[in-house]
């Protein structure tokens, strides 16, 4: 018998990665709020629910959740509105 | 849909070499490279391409370095290699929207400032003074605008679905202002809503999903602006700053919403299958734009007499700026000079910007 996982914890979105081949370093995918639902490269943040897949590797985790759930708390509260309001509002995707 | 990741690399690298060659060869680049393809006989792709709008990267700073040879470079008369809205195209563009209908669109303002008594809600003196000036800014900017005054929750609703189901079909662009008390409500796209004079609230969530592609067709594929100026309700009013997290414990945990549930297609995606960057699982609105006041969660400042720090300063970029810069950037601006304003006195105040426009919006100006 096994205690529910809790995404809430670092740790426990860090291990959900143990297994899986992702572009992306693992530990910065967890301490942005992800975890891995163990297919392919798409992560779900623990928060916002906010999923993204098809990553590259130059991305950035935090950015990346900034750009396509700049509501998520869990972002707003680790790196602030500035940030978000900074990649909400840089020259992209044009 | 990559066989090995080595594979998928080379692909990725080759889309973006291509897209920057795009980029990076003029305002003919798109149309030549279409016109390559039909000559090659590739219609399948070039059909693709000029049914769904192209999303494309634009990375500044980063030196573009010559890939595949597509397109025959053409060379620069001396003003073309100006970049800015002298020579920004009329119609719609891969880097533009297409902004030149007469009049440029609807404009509907909402203007709260007297709320029911059993509300507690106070009244938002200055208001006025905010909705007169933006009323003004937006005629100016071709706008045909109309002002709705004291909208309780059922009334806000029912113009937004008004609007919703008008043709937009001769205009190019929407915008929707809403001037009220708001409340904070979570979502990871549109978080925060807004007060009708009943004290019921409407989440700006809501309020986006009356215009999008699906409810409002004669919009698709157009910039819908949303401005919001909401103050903090009741005694937040006076401003201080209260952090989202402490201001209402979040419900059960993990508080964010979980309503939208991945749909593998609709209108509003307008993702190609190739996306560059990591994209999200869930369907991305698409060509909306809303700017807040204040975070959803944070005080809104407002003088009581000259309206709020906000509307002052938006009105102030838009009639110094309209003219040559894009929205977001001068948004960049109001969000600057907002927060330094605000960093002067007691209270802090910081816009916010969420933004999923694909394109550059250039606003029509008389001059
Ligand atoms: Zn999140």
């Amino acid at each position: 018998h096994r205690k529910p996982v809790n995404m809430q914890n670092l740790d426990e979105r860090l291990n959900t990665f143990a297994r899986v081949q992702h572009p992306i370093d693992h530990e910065l995918l967890a301490k942005a709020g992800f975890y891995s639902k163990g297919e392919g490269d798409e992560v779900i943040c623990f928060r916002c629910g906010g999923g993204l897949k098809d990553w590259d590797p130059e991305d950035n985790p935090w950015e990346e959740h900034a750009k396509y759930y700049p509501g998520c708390s869990f972002l707003l509260s680790e790196k602030g509105q500035e940030f978000v309001n900074t990649i909400q509002l840089q020259e992209r995707k044009y | 849909m990559c066989p090995g990741r080595q594979n998928c690399e080379t692909k990725r690298d080759q889309a973006r070499k291509l897209v920057k060659d795009l980029e990076s060869r003029g305002e003919d680049a798109f149309s030549a490279f279409l016109e390559g393809l039909r000559v090659t006989g590739q219609q399948n792709l070039l059909e693709l391409l000029q049914k769904t709008a192209p999303r494309v990267h634009f990375h500044p700073g980063k030196s573009t370095e010559a890939g595949y040879p597509l397109i025959q470079p053409h060379p620069l008369s001396p003003d073309e290699g100006v970049k800015g809205p002298e020579v920004r195209p009329r119609r719609d563009s891969i880097q533009y929207y297409k902004m030149d209908a007469r009049p440029c669109g609807l404009c509907l303002i909402i203007n709260n400032v007297e709320f029911e008594p059993k509300t507690e809600l106070s009244i938002r003196k200055g208001s006025n003074v905010d909705c007169d000036k933006l009323e003004k800014r937006f005629k100016s900017l071709n706008f045909v605008v109309e002002v709705r005054t004291n909208l309780k929750q059922r009334q806000i609703k029912s113009e937004l679905s008004a609007l919703s189901r008008k043709d937009h079909s001769i205009y190019d662009c929407c915008v929707v202002v809403i001037l009220s008390h708001g409340t904070e409500v979570s979502h990871n796209r549109f978080p925060g809503a807004v007060f009708g004079v009943d004290g019921n609230h409407v989440s700006v969530q809501e309020i986006t999903n009356y215009l999008n592609g699906q409810n409002c067709p004669s919009l698709q594929g157009k910039p819908k602006i949303f401005f919001i100026q909401a103050c903090g309700g009741g005694e937040k009013d006076i401003g201080f700053e209260v952090s989202p997290d402490e201001a209402k414990p979040s419900i059960g945990g993990d508080g964010d919403q979980t309503d939208a549930i991945p749909i593998s297609s609709s209108s509003e995606s307008l993702s190609t299958s190739d996306e560059i960057d990591a994209r999200a699982t869930l369907p991305t609105p698409s060509d909306i734009l809303v700017s807040y006041s204040t975070f959803p969660g944070y005080v809104s400042w407002r003088a009581t007499v000259s309206g709020s720090w906000y509307v002052e300063v938006l009105d102030n970029i838009l009639k110094k700026h309209a003219a040559t810069l894009d929205l977001t950037t001068m948004l960049t601006l109001v969000n600057d000079e907002v927060s330094q304003n605000s960093a002067k006195g007691l209270y802090k105040q910081m816009p916010g910007s969420f933004n999923f426009l694909r394109k550059h919006v250039y606003f029509q100006t008389s001059e």
